[in-house]
């Protein structure tokens, strides 16, 4: 009953709509994870007010939909006078987004790290930045990194949503074919497979990454 | 359903606040004609996903009888046509957010839409159909009250199946409700008489159209409000191009009758 003889002759379009998820996944991952840092940095910085407002972004960010932020970013900056493409409204609000998630794995992480280190470092004269740098931040991005590998993949999938904003991603280029040949479980389980793919790279790279840092560990 | 009220909800939102600032800016840079002859380019959004109308075909590009509207109207007026896919339930909100000039994708004239955007002239007539399997107890449209009836999220369908007091099942597309009708999930389907003939050929549904017509249908070139010149040159096109026989011509090609006239 399933026919992907099909899908074959369509495969050319749906890499292309691939390349495109992917691009889409890696720049707003690179947003949140500056985004994130900052935040997180902010969010336990001691001084009220800058934690109210990383409190506030993570609170309204975490709380809402991702469907609806998109959606925001494209149909409503425009209201503002700023109008953004149908590819970098996609991206501003996914790396937007994913700067809250990825703020709270920061923080995570650089609260595991016990308080006597850092009073150590103080006790050799180290400033709080300096402490950040060389000391708190790079064991807390070691800790942090399984969950930055599940949040990244969950992005990657959640970049299918561009499709609303008339991105030509993966989810969209599938559904278009799906329509033109009334066969989507053939086309869906193809852009699955895809995922898949893309998905495997990604875990293969924080794989690499985790076993990288934790050279100190064995 | 709850969803994707919201979804509407917060798009017209946005649709009205910014058909407040569109028309600011057109009053101040000119038309939009006059904007689409200087750029020498229109914009027109199409759905995509509605074969034979319009969709995408082996080489990933655009085709069927909207498309072809759309390039005819284009080369009339002069100007080079570029044509933007855009998924059917943020296709209104986009026009009013000026992200493209005009939809040519079948959309049905309906007073709810007139409250935000504009229409020409209708450039073909077509209608809503109840469709069942073979065997179904559904007899005459009346007798879908309280079944479940599946259709397009965003179309007239809803609309339809609300009014025949139908349980209202709504999809992404149609093709995804008629495979559910095949499984024996839905009780029926409705859309227009078109698709759904060209579907349940395509996949061989046994399926059957019940009664006539519950909805006449008159679909327009959609536009925003107040570019009274654009609508003006669209439907001077549209009735030199009903005249000479080129929209008859594509109808033909597409549907092999016509039906740009009623």
């Amino acid at each position: 009953m399933l026919d992907f003889s099909l899908v074959a002759k369509y495969i050319p379009y749906l890499l292309e709509a691939s390349l495109v998820t992917l691009e889409i996944a890696v720049l707003s991952i690179a947003i949140g994870l500056i985004l994130g840092l900052f935040t997180a940095l902010l969010r336990i910085s001691g001084i009220r007010p800058l934690e109210a407002i990383a409190r506030f972004y993570i609170w309204v960010t975490r709380g809402t939909p991702l469907l609806v932020q998109i959606l925001l970013v494209y149909f409503g900056l425009p209201q503002l006078g700023i109008d953004i493409a149908p590819f970098p409204a996609a991206v501003l609000a996914l790396g937007f987004n994913a700067g809250a998630y990825f703020a709270e794995i920061y923080r995570a992480g650089i609260q595991s790290i016990p308080k006597g280190q850092i009073e150590a470092a103080q006790s050799l004269g180290m400033g709080y930045p300096l402490i950040m740098r060389r000391i708190v931040l790079p064991q807390a991005l070691r800790v942090s990194l399984p969950a930055m590998g599940n949040e990244s993949i969950t992005l990657l999938k959640d970049s299918s949503l561009a499709s609303l904003v008339t991105v030509t991603e993966l989810m969209m280029a599938s559904q278009r074919f799906a329509a033109s040949n009334y066969a989507f479980i053939e086309f869906y389980i193809t852009a699955a497979v895809l995922y898949l793919v893309m998905t495997t790279f990604f875990s293969f790279i924080l794989n690499r990454a985790e076993k990288r840092l934790s050279i100190s560990d064995r | 359903m709850k969803k994707f009220k919201w979804i509407l909800g917060i798009i017209t939102l946005f649709a009205v606040v910014a058909s407040g600032c569109g028309s600011q800016e057109s009053s101040a840079g000119g038309t939009q004609l006059d904007k689409i002859k200087e750029a020498g380019v229109i914009r027109i959004a199409i759905e995509g996903a509605y074969p034979p109308y319009n969709y995408f075909n082996a080489q990933n590009q655009l085709e069927g009888f909207d498309v072809d509207v759309a390039n005819e109207l284009a080369k009339r007026m002069g100007v080079k046509a570029e044509l933007i896919a855009t998924p059917w339930d943020s296709i209104i909100g986009s026009l009013v957010a000026d992200k493209f000039d005009i939809i040519v994708s079948s959309m049905n004239i309906t007073e709810e839409r007139k409250q935000k955007v504009d229409f020409t002239d209708p450039y073909f007539y077509t209608g809503q159909a109840l469709f069942v399997p073979e065997n179904s107890p559904i007899q005459d449209p009346a007798d879908a009250k309280g079944k479940k009836i599946g259709g397009q999220i965003g179309a007239m369908a809803i609309d339809v199946a609300t009014q025949l007091e139908a349980e209202v099942v709504p999809y992404k597309t149609d093709y995804i409700a008629f495979e559910d009708m095949a499984l024996g999930r839905i009780d029926g389907v409705i859309t227009d008489k078109g698709v759904g003939a060209s579907i349940s050929k395509e996949k061989n549904y046994p399926v059957k159209v019940v009664g006539d017509v519950l909805l006449e249908e008159n679909a327009g070139i959609t536009l925003n409000k107040g570019q009274d010149a654009l609508r003006e040159e669209l439907n001077k096109h549209l009735a030199d191009m009903r005249k000479d026989g080129t929209l008859a011509a594509i109808s033909n090609k597409w549907f092999g009758r016509d039906i740009t006239t009623k």
